[in-house]
């Protein structure tokens, strides 16, 4: 016989296109990352292939293809200057695997390629982990799946169904055993491997330095910060001032932490370590009710954990700066979540002379104006809090307007916006209130941050997104300390008091009627969100902590128990599985059935089994060769089982018979 | 044939048939195997295809099959210019009766041999086959019944050899079983050498049964007991072909029906009054390799191949 293995079986062109499109599938979220000339290529080298199985064209030789191979890897290294790393590694990956569809020529070329095309869906996560996308890579695998039967089918001798619906078979089948593997699987610290700078989502995020005038766009980004979920209620909208950086020094232009703390190698600045006790009292005086709440924050390319002003219990594996910043040991290269308590209503008494030094600093000979103006007004006041009441009533009588787009500003940005523009938002009015300040002698620092948030009602949860992101001063006035002055509120109330949506509100509603669509619209969102939010919670959120508090929690404390714990789960889950599928089986036997397998097991392990398409005589001929000993024994009980099987009459006493003796059966 | 001690429980019904299947083993040596196939089928009422070389015994078989059943036997010889006519038979006005009277043709036989039937061209082979399923033939507005018991065992020479007209499938399918013969093992092949003229023998040949035994055999066949266990089995078979794509198309309802009637046949041949999955197994070759063909993707499959992958496929219960 000159049977040709299946391996070796050239493709069916139906094969070849179903191989194709569950690798276009693959390939389109690469393709805003990858570079141009390599997404080409493999839409090239894959329409190549489909032209090659439909039109007969021909594929590249050897050399042809490895000349490909080497031009592929040139523009990789050209692009990236290396092969190592996420973004080169999937560039190669995706080349690659276009590549080696010009020589797929066979079932297990396609095989391998689909393996590939596997490793490349899981690199889609490296890029963004929302659900949408984990819903696509879904889909993605069900049909790389599919392709996968397809290509083994005629091969094997056992096909049920059609390949998608066997493939979605075996991935229903697959889910407990995802579920086990995601709760149980090690997890470590930190991503696994490095996230390229501004993979996840991080990008968007606040930034360490301030330059008012620079930017005229801010506000407008949708994308979610962090979402806070209280205890009890949301405190009022006028306290919710969410605490980041807070910046000290300036260059005229731009605001910045200040070179007063030793430098971190990522830029920024670490707080000495100080114990907790010490750090919570640590020139701070709480008052009222504390509030506590938990944070899911999206990752950012920061440290910065963001807490309601002041955040007064400080989440592990963090710390508190000397100005009440929180931090994490890490860049928050992932989602984090943690809990908080803050106090809204505290007393800040912290002021070294080095950091009065700091809070009075100014760049001689920029600003000019704005500084004369400033210390015109410490002639006139000679009580700090009247001096600063001035400054907020001349911002909010001379004729100042917020507005997310305000003009650029050249110059002594400070002086151009004050006497000139007279147009901006956050930034410009807490650059320049606090210029006026410091110009009259009054330590001022700006603090960042966010403010406000929308409140979810279908989750109950806040959501604080980037155009909420907002900057304010704190004023050090003597017996009262670090008081919170936000300038901004002079010019516009309403954007403290009902949040950025009421701004932006306005600016929209020239384009169409914002508040019908926005009604339906924010439901919508709403919604959105709150599905958003429990993918965050409950999956993204999952890391070792959370891994390490649920196993904690069935008592595995230890490495050793945990490992324990992941093995034995994993086999309970599994032998679960199989006893369902068998008990599935055994529920279509016949007692005469069941009772002839146990027959047919006990011979099995004495090196007799019984081939599954063999006939009950067959096999009792085979046994009685073998073993003539047991001959009597095997031909009775085979006559009972043929009576009762296939038999005109099978009767109850040959049945009672019948399993009394494979009962007594003993090979 | 080996049977095993466990199952040997011999019953008076069947030893007509041990003495046909001993006599005509007396005619064709050491082709026990295909000849109770043959009786098989025929006990089954079905029409049976011979396809081999020429000079293994073909003719022979059929011929002797005939005789020891004691069914009058004649034989057609196909050839590409004959007409439906020669076959059937043909009205010829008699002057006597003022009308025409019909002469029936060599088909009014209880076995018929239609010998190298892939000889004749469409229309020819056409003719047969629909008084094959029908059991009667229809000439100018007549119908005239054919014989009963009635068997048509056709020969065909395989069909790669020049100037043959293959049977398509749909026509393939009115055969219960098709049978290949085969070299004759060296024993028996230096039995043959050795021994007379076969068609001596055959001349000499008494009949082991009569037509009526043959009608009773027949009619008990249909009665073999055929348990819901063993339906499961067949049904799995049918299944099989129809879901795997080894093959072009699956085996269709009526040869479901085949196979259950063979086995039957087969279990009566046995000595027994149940079928079991053994049955099934031992006819399941001749009844299904001429209703297979491989799937194009498939195609260097041979029928045989496809055959042995069914029964190596499907469990037994």
């Amino acid at each position: 016989m000159n049977r040709t293995p299946a391996a070796e079986i050239p493709l069916a062109p139906s094969t070849i296109k179903l191989l194709l499109v569950s690798l276009a599938l693959v390939l389109a979220p690469h393709l805003t990352h990858l570079p141009i000339l390599i997404s080409l290529f493999c839409i090239v080298f894959g329409l190549w292939r489909l032209m090659a199985s439909t039109h007969g064209w021909p594929l590249p030789g050897k050399i042809s293809r490895l000349l490909l191979t080497l031009l592929v890897m040139a523009v990789v290294i050209m692009t990236y200057g290396t092969i190592i790393g996420p973004d080169p590694g999937t560039a190669l990956l995706t080349a690659m695997l276009g590549l080696k569809l010009l020589e797929t020529r066979r079932p297990r070329d396609a095989a391998l390629v689909i393996t590939l095309g596997y490793f490349l869906t899981v690199t889609m996560a490296l890029y963004s982990q929302s659900i949408a996308l984990a819903i696509y890579m879904l889909v993605v695998i069900l049909l790389l799946t599919a392709t996968l039967i397809k290509l083994n089918q005629f091969s094997s001798h056992r096909v049920g169904s059609k390949p998608i619906r066997l493939a979605a078979k075996l991935f229903l089948q697959a889910v407990p055993l995802m579920i086990v593997m995601f709760l149980l699987f090690p997890r470590l610290p930190g991503p696994l491997w490095g996230f390229p700078p501004g993979a996840s989502s991080g990008t968007t995020g606040l930034s360490e330095e301030m330059t008012p005038g620079s930017i005229s766009n801010l506000g407008q980004s949708d994308a979610v910060a962090f979402r806070v979920k209280f205890d009890g209620p949301t405190p009022n909208n006028s306290l919710l001032y969410w605490r980041g950086p807070v910046l000290w020094a300036t260059n005229g232009k731009s605001w910045t932490p200040g070179p007063r703390k030793s430098t971190h190698p990522t830029g920024y600045p670490i707080p000495k370590r100080v114990p907790v006790p010490q750090r919570v009292q640590d020139g701070l005086v709480t008052m009222g009710q504390e509030v506590s709440y938990q944070v899911t924050l999206e990752p950012h390319p920061h440290n910065w954990l963001y807490a309601l002003d002041v955040p007064t219990s400080i989440p592990d594996g963090a710390m508190r700066s000397p100005d009440y910043q929180l931090l994490a040991n890490e860049p928050v290269m992932t989602l984090v979540r943690y809990r908080v308590t803050s106090h809204t209503r505290y007393r800040m008494d912290n002021l070294s002379p080095d950091d009065r030094q700091q809070a009075l600093q100014l760049v001689a000979g920029s600003n000019l104006k704005a500084q004369a103006m400033g210390r015109k007004w410490r002639s006139e006041f000679s009580d700090d809090a009247q001096l600063v009441q001035h400054a907020l009533s001349y911002f909010h009588d001379e004729h100042f307007y917020y507005t997310l787009k305000p003009p650029l500003l050249k110059g002594d940005t400070v002086d151009e916006f004050l006497f000139n523009t007279r147009r901006g938002f956050c930034e410009h009015y807490a650059a320049s209130f606090t210029v006026l300040m410091r110009a009259a002698g009054i330590p001022t620092r700006i603090v960042t941050g966010y403010q406000g948030g929308e409140a979810n009602p279908v989750g109950d949860y806040l959501v604080v997104r980037q155009r909420d992101a907002h900057a304010w001063t704190e004023v050090w006035l003597g017996d009262q300390g670090w008081v919170r002055i936000d300038p901004t509120a002079a010019v516009a109330p309403a954007r403290i008091e009902k949040g950025i949506d009421s701004i932006l509100e306005e600016s929209r509603q020239g384009i169409f009627n914002y508040k019908l669509a926005g009604n339906v619209w924010g439901q919508l969102r709403n919604g959105f969100d709150v599905l958003n939010n429990g993918w965050n919670q409950w999956v993204l959120g999952y890391q070792s902590s959370l891994q390490n508090q649920l196993l904690a929690s069935l008592g595995l404390l230890t490495w050793q128990g945990k490992t324990v714990g992941v093995i034995f789960g994993l086999g309970l889950l599994l032998s679960l599985i199989a006893g369902l599928l068998l008990r599935h089986q055994n529920a279509r036997q016949d007692p005469v059935t069941a009772a002839y397998r146990r027959f047919c097991y006990k011979l099995a392990r004495r090196g007799l089994a019984r081939a599954p398409t063999e006939g009950p005589i067959n096999y009792a001929d085979r046994i009685v060769t073998w073993r003539p000993d047991l001959a009597e024994e095997v031909v009775a009980i085979n006559q009972m089982y043929i009576a009762l099987q296939y038999g005109e009459n099978p009767t109850t006493s040959i049945m009672r018979r019948f399993y009394r003796r494979i009962r007594a059966f003993k090979p | 044939m080996h049977r095993s001690s466990a199952t040997l429980i011999i019953k008076e019904g069947q030893k007509p048939l041990d003495k046909v299947i001993s006599s005509i083993n007396g005619i064709i040596l050491g082709k026990e195997p295909v000849i109770r196939l043959a009786i098989a089928c025929m006990l089954a009422k079905g029409h049976l295809l011979l396809e081999d070389l020429p000079g293994v015994g073909k003719t022979t078989m059929a011929h002797v099959l005939a005789r020891s059943l004691g069914l009058d036997f004649n034989r057609i010889q196909f050839t590409s210019d004959m007409l439906p006519a020669d076959i059937l038979g043909v009205s010829v006005y008699d002057q006597k009766k003022a009308g025409f009277r019909f002469h029936p043709g060599p088909i009014f036989s209880q076995v018929v041999l239609a010998d190298e039937i892939n000889r004749a061209t469409p229309k020819a082979q056409s003719a047969l086959l629909e008084a094959m399923e029908e059991y009667q033939v229809t000439t100018e507005g007549e119908t005239h019944p054919l014989p009963d018991p009635f068997f048509v065992i056709a020969t065909q020479n395989p069909s790669n050899q020049i100037g043959t007209f293959p049977l398509p499938e749909s026509q393939l399918d009115r055969f219960l079983m098709r049978l290949g013969i085969g070299y004759p093992d060296s024993d028996a092949e230096r039995a043959l050498l050795k021994g007379c003229d076969r068609r001596d023998l055959l001349r000499e040949l008494a009949p082991a049964m009569q037509a009526v035994e043959l009608r009773t055999l027949q009619a008990e066949v249909s009665k073999v007991h055929v348990s819901d266990t063993l339906i499961d089995y067949i049904q799995a078979l049918l299944a099989h072909t129809r879901e795997s794509p080894l093959y072009r198309h699956g085996l269709s309802p009526r040869a479901g029906l085949a196979l259950l009637r063979c086995s039957q046949a087969w279990a009566m041949l046995e000595g027994r009054h149940h079928v079991l999955p053994e049955d099934v197994q031992a006819v399941l070759p001749s009844v299904v390799n001429h209703r297979l063909q491989p799937s194009p993707e498939n195609s260097a499959q041979s029928s045989d191949d496809l055959v042995s992958s069914l029964l190596n496929t499907v469990p037994v219960s």
